[in-house]
């Protein structure tokens, strides 16, 4: 594919309009009556089809037509949106999805959709209330295409004949821009047109005829009172529109830029090489006099930082991207598990980095879909425990410090503990009546292959997903927790880096080796002394400020295989609540870390997240603060549980 | 292109934007030699806007050249359409240039 691929340009287009329908008839179903999401609907169907015509996608074009066509007659109010009818054009807008994506489609599938919308709106008898017809009004429309418009395809004749299919019209041609034979471009456009229109339709009626005509032609709509002389404009009424004179809304797209991920991700990595060069500049400039060479240094220094930030910020995309998917999935659980859900979402303003939400969406899928099929009972159930027929699902997020939380809560039934305990001892994981806490034991839906299921749906009961979620999770450098609330709902919360790509890191020696502790997890830093070193052998816990903090030894970790150094220093990281202190032999000074993922051979070591380059071109390996806190907990309650 | 008498340009065949740029061209020549125009459009079997822009182009030059200008012959289905549809023959003075000839 190239940018200029002209079918790739209209599938990114045709997938903007599917998302905006498809949020529009998921609203329309719980407002059937809104206007403004029935025209929103008609709008983007009628544009889908232009577009698809335009790029020779014919046979979506013609079904856009035919739904188009359907909502026209709801926008008229000669049809009711039922839920049926919605639910039809939803899958008729999935036989769109892969019409745009150039998928083999079955002939008849498009036919057969077709005629459930027919049904769909024969069933929905004419609206009971018929929207109180406008009064008519005159309107002067004046417009002129752009000068390409003749060579692009542009059809002035079929504007003209939509704006008579909405009243009687008197056209006059605007032929005084013509230029004479000698100077005349015969294939560029000159004409313009002025004209009377009489009718019932609103503004917006009028507006969209001109969908199509490009932000160069002019277009001006004005409100002409009916009894007065013609040409006689009302002012205050008046709202002229000129194509290239879009509102706020408009224009403020106009300020944006559709660009690749790939070249985002492209420019990622030359700033991350700007980064390392950056490093080794410092590096190198560390052994100069030069004062001027110093001052140049620290500038680019400032600037590769400011840089980063820059690129960071432009990777970071609202996770409403992501959320939004979420509500056809709820509508199509609420519709196979026959249980009423009621989707609540918050935080969709949050912003992360573009690469964690697209690997998001299947473990948030799978989560969802435990909600609505384990989580939430079943109508009889809900209302027999005391609560409202409609289960709750809840999907939010926020920012906390250098991370994001995301978390899926329901109201359901919640964990079974003694379900999974009994399942897990079936299956092996657990040694029959072995000792273990809640915690444990909802660690373990995450154990590969567990599932607590009785049967096998089409949603979930697999015994596949939870580890992946899990692993997937992982995999961004996050983590992932278990609220259970027996009898009231569960909660699980992801909590996810910002960003992947670049992190400010504490560059740390441990023996010969360098390494890298991400900065947001570092607390602080303090002194092991000798003495203290000495006295805690064994032990491993650390007083600070009159609590017991466990630290690990990273050199005997590592097996470094050297004498400690006379001065070690403890670098106190923490993960929300618990915090773990890494002893270390220097600390070298604070490193921009550009984060290189690990070979697969080194995939699995659970205590390294990636490495970086150093400015000297070595490498140093980035410590997985998770983990170590986990190893750290591990081996206080070990210590606590030996008393 | 031109026409078969001295003083007529023929239009035939297809007049739309795909064509009118050969059309506009020999027009050009015939405007320079004629001293009067006149277009004979029962030839055409297809037509757009292009066309009725040439014609008008050159009803204006006409106009500033002090020349005369008509349409010979009865207009053809298409290029009435066009004509009908695009409002050109809504005033008494373009129906008359365009539908009288």
């Amino acid at each position: 594919m190239t940018d200029n691929d002209p079918a790739q340009v209209f599938r990114v287009e045709a997938q903007e309009l599917l998302d905006q329908i498809e949020q529009a008839l998921l609203d329309l179903e719980k407002s059937p009556g809104d206007a403004d999401l029935i025209a929103q609907v008609f709008r983007a169907m009628h544009t889908l089809k232009g577009s698809g015509a335009m790029f020779g996608f014919d046979a979506l074009a013609g079904f856009a037509h035919a739904c188009e066509t359907a909502f026209d007659r709801v926008r008229k109010g000669l049809v009711k949106a039922t839920p049926k009818l919605i639910a039809s054009v939803l899958a008729a807008e999935d036989h769109l999805r892969a019409l745009a994506e150039g998928k083999n489609v079955p002939e008849d599938e498009g036919a057969a959709l077709l005629a459930s919308i027919e049904a769909a709106m024969a069933a929905g008898s004419p609206a009971p209330t018929a929207p109180e017809p406008e009064p008519e009004k005159s309107w002067r429309i004046r417009f002129s295409l752009a000068r390409d418009a003749l060579v692009n395809g542009t059809r002035p004749l079929a504007l003209l004949d939509e704006l008579r299919a909405l009243g009687p019209c008197e056209i006059a041609p605007l032929t005084g821009d013509i230029p004479n034979l000698e100077t005349l471009q015969p294939t560029d456009c000159h004409l313009g047109w002025d004209i009377h229109l009489k009718t019932r339709h609103p503004r917006a009626a009028i507006e969209e005829v001109f969908i199509f005509v490009g932000d160069d032609a002019a277009l001006t709509i004005e409100l002409v009172p009916l009894a007065s002389a013609a040409g006689h404009v009302v002012s205050e009424a008046a709202s002229p529109v000129a194509a290239n004179d879009k509102p706020a809304a408009a224009q403020a797209i106009g300020y944006t830029v559709r660009v690749p991920a790939e070249r985002l991700d492209e420019l990622m990595n030359r700033v991350g090489e700007l980064v390392i060069a950056q490093s080794r500049l410092k590096q190198v400039v560390a052994f100069s006099n030069d004062a001027n060479l110093h001052s140049v240094a620290e500038e680019i220094e400032r600037l590769a930082s400011e840089l980063r930030d820059s690129m960071m910020n432009v990777r970071m995309v609202p996770i409403s991207q992501l959320f939004g998917r979420f509500r056809r999935l709820i509508h199509d659980l609420a519709r196979d598990t026959g249980k009423t859900i009621d989707f609540r979402t918050s935080g969709e303003t949050t912003e992360l980095d573009k690469n964690v939400i697209e690997r998001l969406a299947d473990p948030l899928i799978h989560l969802i879909r435990n909600s609505a099929d384990h989580g939430l009972e079943t109508a009889e159930e809900r209302r027999a425990a005391g609560k409202p027929d409609a289960g709750r699902i809840t999907l939010s997020a926020r920012q906390a410090g250098t991370e994001v939380v995301i978390s899926v809560s329901d109201d359901g039934r919640g964990v079974d503990l003694n379900r999974v305990r009994a399942k897990a001892e079936r299956s092996g994981l657990l040694a029959p009546g072995a000792p273990t806490s809640d915690a444990e034991i909802l660690q373990l839906l995450f154990a590969p292959g567990f599932s607590t299921a009785e049967k096998v749906t089409n949603l979930s009961g697999r015994g596949v997903g939870m580890d992946v979620v899990k692993r997937t999770v992982e995999s961004l450098r996050g983590t992932i927790d278990i609220a259970n609330r027996p009898g009231s709902g569960a909660e699980v919360a992801l909590r996810l880096p910002l960003t992947l790509a670049i992190i400010d890191g504490l560059l740390v020696r441990i023996g010969q080796g360098r390494y890298v502790i991400p900065l947001a997890s570092v607390e602080e830093c303090v002194e092991l002394t000798t003495d203290q070193d000495q006295r805690s052998r064994g032990r491993s816990f650390l007083t600070l400020r009159g609590q017991l903090v466990p630290f690990i030894r990273l050199r005997e970790l590592f097996a470094t295989g050297t004498v400690p150094d006379k001065y070690q220093k403890i670098v106190v990281v923490s993960t929300g609540s618990e915090r773990v202190g890494l002893v270390v032999d220097q600390i070298l000074g604070d490193h921009q870390t550009v984060i290189k993922p690990l070979s697969s051979f080194h995939a699995g070591i659970g205590t390294f997240s990636g490495a970086t380059i150093l400015g000297d071109g070595g490498v140093a390996l980035i410590l997985d603060v998770p983990h170590l806190v986990a190893a750290g907990q591990q081996q206080e309650d070990r210590l606590r549980a030996a008393g | 292109m031109h026409s078969e008498t001295t003083t007529a340009f023929r239009l035939c065949g297809e007049q739309t934007v795909r064509t009118i740029a050969d059309t506009h061209s020999a027009l050009l020549e015939y405007y320079a030699a004629a001293p009067n125009v006149v277009f004979d459009p029962t030839a055409i079997t297809e037509a757009d806007l292009s066309v009725v822009q040439l014609v008008e182009s050159a009803r204006q030059t006409a106009a500033r050249d002090g020349k005369k200008i008509c349409i010979a012959g009865p207009l053809p289905v298409s290029l009435r359409d066009v004509l009908v549809r695009g409002g050109f023959l809504n005033s008494p003075e373009d129906a008359l240039f365009w539908a009288t000839p």
